[in-house]
């Protein structure tokens, strides 16, 4: 299944933007919880303390739940879908996912670590030692 | 609850136990407006029943009021917090100076942990974690190997914080000059970038199935990609722009 790969991923992305957005909408509702109770919490209430946090530990698991759920409703037929007419051949599929990977993942990797003292030099070890795997496989 | 005189270091291992797991959950209630501030408080909360007059005294309502003010840190790093603070309520430390060290505490564990745990150690785990996919290792092997890999250092993480939080209370700023946590980014780092140069490639490989031309091919371009997203810097966002391109991308071979 040539597309499987690629329509699979385009649906992870959009389920972690979408959970990424409902995580500030979590965010928001909590800080609204917190302004009906805030006076208890002030004047050093445990039960509203502890009222706040369990109910946001539990709306996030709720969250959590619904993302999941209406993501594999919507995406699991989509992708379904999507593979049954995919056009483009197997080899192309996969490279577009693994140079859009590999941009993505090396430029934040860079991001990171570029700051770290003979970073190029540990990386070119590392890639002398995938090409002696190569070479010895 | 106990003896007024209870001092953190003497607390009984089920409270901090309690203690521990509470802080697993210390972003249970993360909002906009006291950030970690109630998780902390709520992490707090087993030890400070054991002020005087347990929890219904005056001592403890005010602590807990205290400790849920508004707080930011990184998460796994607050441990560290919420040990010297639980010593400092416990030892009966003047309020005043409790809040100035809470605020003045906040900053160096957001950005050590921050250095230590986001740019380090996530990186690492998910570069080990592809090295094994690349190894030919299993869907559930490649999982595995990232959660138990990740969640060791900040379980361990976790304890440590909380263990010398509590020993050392107020004085706990010399504790961050720990060199795990001064030369841990550079030694993760440089352990992070040998991995990735054998891991992607081998991950790639995998991936992109036999065929040099096409991983040559494929190395190349991404090289040219990643030096683009490089010099971008902040103005682009990775993500998104994969994103943009796969959706293209499938548009295109659905449309064909």
């Amino acid at each position: 299944m040539p597309g499987a790969l690629p329509a699979s991923l385009l649906a992870a992305l959009l389920t972690a933007s979408i959970s990424a957005w409902s995580m500030v909408v979590l965010r928001r509702l909590i800080a609204a919880q917190l302004e009906r109770t805030r006076d208890r919490i002030e004047a050093g209430s445990r039960d509203a303390l502890l009222s706040l946090h369990l109910s946001g530990m539990s709306m996030d698991l709720l969250r959590g739940g619904l993302v999941t759920i209406t993501a594999m409703m919507i995406f699991a037929p989509l992708v379904r879908a999507i593979v049954a007419v995919w056009g483009s051949d197997s080899a192309p599929s996969r490279a577009v996912v693994v140079v859009i990977a590999a941009i993505v993942a090396g430029g934040a990797l860079w991001k990171v670590f570029h700051s770290v003292r003979h970073v190029l030099w540990f990386l070119f070890a590392g890639l002398l030692l995938w090409a002696v795997v190569l070479v010895t496989r | 609850m106990t003896a007024a005189t209870t001092r953190a270091v003497d607390l009984p291992m089920h409270v901090k136990l309690a203690m521990y797991f509470r802080m697993l959950a210390l972003q249970g209630s993360w909002n906009y407006e006291t950030l970690n501030g109630t998780g902390v408080g709520f992490a707090m909360e087993p030890a400070l029943r054991y002020l005087p007059g347990g929890i219904d005294g005056p001592e403890y309502r005010a602590a807990l009021a205290r400790e849920s003010r508004y707080f930011n840190a990184h998460p796994y790093l607050a441990a560290v917090a919420v040990g010297a603070l639980v010593r400092a309520e416990l030892d009966g430390v003047d309020p005043a100076k409790i809040e100035r060290f809470r605020t003045a505490l906040a900053g160096p564990l957001g950005s050590v942990g921050d250095r230590l745990v986001w740019a380090s150690w996530l990186p690492f785990c998910s570069l080990v974690a592809i090295g094994v996919y690349g190894a030919g290792g299993s869907p559930l092997g490649v999982v595995g190997t990232f959660l138990l890999l990740y969640n060791a250092g900040h379980f361990l993480l976790r304890a440590w914080g909380l263990r010398i939080g509590l020993s050392r209370g107020l004085n706990v700023a010399s504790a961050l000059g720990n060199p795990v946590l001064r030369q841990g980014p550079q030694y993760i780092g440089s352990a992070a970038a040998l991995v990735a140069g054998l891991a992607l490639p081998l991950a790639l490989q995998r991936v992109a199935g036999p065929g040099r031309a096409l991983v040559g091919g494929i190395i190349g371009v991404a090289l040219i990609g990643i030096l683009l997203l490089a010099l971008l810097r902040e103005r682009a966002e990775g993500w998104r722009i994969a994103l943009g391109v796969l959706a293209i991308f499938v548009l295109y071979s659905v449309l064909t």
